[in-house]
C-alpha cells in the first residue's frame, strides 16, 4: 500500500477532483432543476387563488344576506357570462 | 448601409447574399408585396460562400402554380434587387394570392396567410379603427386606462397609421395591482363589466381576453386586450413583455394619432415601443420575431396561462362544420343514459362537442344541457334548438381547465331542481390531469347523493391510429379513473370494458354515483 505524503496527495486530488467536481455540478443542476419546479408550482397557485377567490367574493354577500333569489341570480349570471 | 443581392429565385425559393449585417427584404409578386424576410435569420447557409437559401414559406407553396412578375426590394431604403417574370410548377394563368373569398392576402409575421392592412382599402379598415375606438371607451368607461399595442401602437407612433403588414389591432393596459392573483382577479372583474355592456368576450389566459365587436357590415370582429403589470421594478405585459421600466413610461397617458383618429398611448412611447420591440423599432421590420426570454414566457406561463390546452385545434376542426348539422346516429353511452334514467333526469352532457347526443336525448324527452370549451362546436345546435322551443335543449361554455368555470357550474347544477345525470364521453381521456380532476369535482357537485356520472374513455389503441390522434385522446387505465373517482366519494356501479376492436381500439364505459 502507498504511502500518504503530500506528493500522492496532491496526485490523488488532481485525479479525482475534476470527478468530484463534476459529481458536484451534477447534484447542483438537479437541484437547480428541483427548485425550477418549486417555483412554478408556488406560480401556479396563483391562478387557481385569484379563481377561487373571485367565485367566493360574487357569492359571499348574498350568502351572508341568506338571500336565496341573489344567490340564484348571481350563479345564473355568474356561469353565462363566463368566455 | 447594409446591401443585399439575389442569386436566384425558382420554385424551391430564393438565393440570396448580404455584404455586411442582415438585410430585410420584400417580395413582392405581380406588384403586391405578399411576404418579407431576413437574408441571415431566415435563410440557412449554402456550401461554398456566402449565399443563403430561403424557401418559400408552407403557406404560399399551394399558390406557386403559374406565372408572376417577382420583385425583390431591401425594405428599408427600397433598393429592388430582382425584378423577374417568373414561371412556378404548370400552371398557365397568373398566380393569383387570395383567401377562399377571392380577397388578397399575404404572409404575417407568425408565417400565417392573413388579410394585411395594405390589401384593405380606407374603407375597409375604418370599422375596425370604429371598433378600436369604441372598446377603448368600453374599456375607459370602466376605468381601465387601455391604450393601443403593439404593431397598432407602432403604426401610430411611426408612421401615424396601420402597419401595412399587419393584419389586426392590439389593445393593452396595465393595471395598478402588483400581484398575479390580483392581476387575474381584475380581469375577471373586466370581462364581467363588459359582458354588461352587451359585448362578447373569449379568456385566452388570466390576463388576456379577446373582446367581440360587431361592425357596421354585420361581421364580427375579436379584438385582443392583453393585461400588464408592474412588479419589481419590471413592467410585463401579455404576452411578451417583460423588462425594467419606470411607471413613468405609462403613466399619466398621453396620447398618439393612428389614422387621423386620436387615442390614448402610454406616457413614453419611446420608451414602451424600446420595452416592445428593442431600440430598433424606428427601423421598419415586416418580418419582425419576438425572441421572449424564456424567463418570461415561464413567468406568463405559470401565472396566466394553460387554460386553452388543444383549443386551437378543436376551433380549426369545428370551424369548417359550425353551419353544419351533426350526425343524428346516437353514440351507445347516450343509449345507456337512456336505458338506464327516467327522463324527469336532467342530462347534463359535459364536453358535448357539435351536440348530436345531446339533441339525440331532448328528442327523448330529457332537459339537456350540452356545455364545452370550445363554443363554434354547438353554434349550429344552439341555433337549431332555439327554432324548437318545445325541446328542452341547451348549450354553453364550460373550461374544466378554469376552475371557476367548473365551480360555478357545479353549484348552479346542484341547485337545480330534480337529478342530474352527467355524460362525458371521450372527456376524461382528452383533457390534461387538473381537467379531468375538476371533471370529478364537476360530478360530485352537481350528482349529490341521486346523480349518476357516466363516463366513457379509451383504455387502450394503437400508436399509429389517426382517429385517436385526431381526437387528441390519451387512453387512461381504469384502476386510476377508479381510483380518482374513489378519492371524491365516488364508486363505480356498473363497468363494461369492451374491446380490442377492429382498429385494436379498447373502451370503458362507467357508471359513477356519489353516496352520502
Amino acid at each position: 500500500m502507498a504511502q500518504l505524503n503530500r506528493h500522492n496527495v496532491r496526485e490523488g486530488l488532481q485525479r479525482f477532483g475534476p470527478v468530484k467536481l463534476r459529481i458536484e455540478v451534477a447534484k447542483l443542476a438537479k437541484r437547480v432543476a428541483e427548485l425550477e419546479d418549486e417555483v412554478q408550482e408556488c406560480r401556479r397557485d396563483q391562478h387557481r387563488l385569484a379563481e377561487l377567490t373571485d367565485i367566493v367574493q360574487e357569492l359571499l354577500v348574498p350568502l351572508s344576506r341568506r338571500d336565496q333569489a341573489a344567490v340564484d341570480e348571481v350563479l345564473a349570471k355568474y356561469t353565462e357570462q363566463l368566455g | 448601409m447594409a446591401t443585399a443581392s439575389v442569386e436566384r429565385v425558382d420554385g424551391d425559393g430564393i438565393v440570396a447574399r448580404t455584404a455586411g449585417e442582415d438585410v430585410v427584404v420584400d417580395v413582392l409578386f405581380d406588384g403586391r408585396r405578399i411576404w418579407s424576410f431576413w437574408v441571415l435569420r431566415d435563410g440557412e447557409a449554402l456550401p461554398g460562400g456566402g449565399d443563403r437559401f430561403i424557401p418559400w414559406p408552407k403557406r404560399l407553396g399551394k399558390f406557386l402554380d403559374g406565372s408572376a412578375r417577382v420583385e425583390l426590394r431591401a425594405h428599408v431604403d427600397d433598393t429592388v434587387l430582382h425584378d423577374q417574370e417568373h414561371r412556378f410548377g404548370t400552371g398557365e394563368g397568373r398566380i393569383s394570392i387570395v383567401d377562399a373569398h377571392g380577397r388578397p392576402v399575404g404572409i404575417d409575421n407568425d408565417g400565417r396567410l392573413q388579410r394585411t392592412f395594405e390589401t384593405r382599402s380606407e374603407a375597409q379598415t375604418a370599422p375596425l379603427l370604429d371598433s378600436v375606438e369604441r372598446i377603448l371607451d368600453a374599456l375607459h368607461g370602466i376605468g381601465v386606462a387601455a391604450f393601443p399595442a403593439y404593431g397598432t401602437l407602432l403604426g401610430a407612433v411611426r408612421e401615424g397609421r396601420l402597419l401595412g403588414h399587419d393584419s389586426d389591432a392590439d389593445l393593452a393596459y396595465v393595471s395598478r395591482k402588483t400581484v398575479p392573483v390580483d392581476v387575474i382577479r381584475e380581469s375577471y372583474a373586466i370581462e364581467r363589466r363588459l359582458a354588461d355592456l352587451g359585448y362578447r368576450i373569449e379568456r385566452y389566459s388570466g390576463a388576456g381576453i379577446k373582446v367581440f365587436v360587431t361592425e357596421s357590415d354585420g361581421s364580427v370582429r375579436g379584438l385582443d386586450v392583453f393585461g400588464g403589470f408592474y412588479a419589481h421594478g419590471h413592467l410585463m405585459v401579455m404576452g411578451e413583455i417583460r423588462v425594467p421600466l419606470p411607471e413613468s413610461a405609462v403613466f399619466p397617458l398621453g396620447t398618439t394619432t393612428l389614422e387621423g383618429r386620436t387615442l390614448p398611448a402610454p406616457a413614453d412611447t419611446d420608451a414602451f415601443l424600446t420595452a416592445t420591440y428593442g431600440p430598433g423599432w424606428r427601423t421598419p421590420d415586416p418580418a419582425f420575431v419576438y425572441e421572449t426570454p424564456r424567463t418570461t414566457y415561464l413567468r406568463f406561463n405559470d401565472w396566466f396561462r394553460g387554460t386553452r390546452v388543444n383549443r386551437k385545434d378543436w376551433d380549426r376542426r369545428y370551424l369548417g362544420h359550425r353551419r353544419a348539422n351533426p350526425r343524428r346516429k346516437p353514440p351507445t353511452l347516450a343509449r345507456w343514459v337512456q336505458e338506464r334514467e327516467p327522463t324527469d333526469v336532467r342530462i347534463a352532457d359535459i364536453g358535448c362537442g357539435r351536440g348530436g347526443a345531446a339533441r339525440w336525448l331532448a328528442r327523448r324527452g330529457y332537459d339537456v344541457l350540452g356545455v364545452d370549451y370550445a363554443p363554434t362546436a354547438y353554434e349550429f345546435m344552439t341555433e337549431w334548438a332555439a327554432q324548437r322551443p318545445d325541446l328542452r335543449l341547451r348549450f354553453a361554455m364550460l373550461n374544466l381547465l378554469e376552475l371557476r368555470h367548473v365551480l360555478g357550474w357545479g353549484a348552479r347544477l346542484a341547485h337545480e331542481p330534480g337529478t342530474h345525470a352527467l355524460m362525458a364521453r371521450h372527456v376524461a381521456d382528452a383533457v390534461p390531469a387538473a381537467g379531468r380532476r375538476n371533471l370529478w369535482r364537476l360530478a360530485e357537485m352537481a350528482c349529490g347523493p341521486d346523480g349518476r356520472l357516466y363516463l366513457e374513455f379509451l383504455t387502450a389503441a394503437a400508436d399509429d391510429d389517426r382517429w385517436v390522434h385526431r381526437h387528441l385522446l390519451h387512453p387512461l387505465d381504469p384502476e386510476l379513473v377508479v381510483h380518482e373517482l374513489g378519492e371524491r366519494g365516488g364508486s363505480v356501479v356498473e363497468r363494461t370494458d369492451s374491446g380490442p376492436d377492429a382498429r385494436g381500439r379498447t373502451t370503458c364505459r362507467m357508471v359513477v354515483a356519489w353516496h352520502s
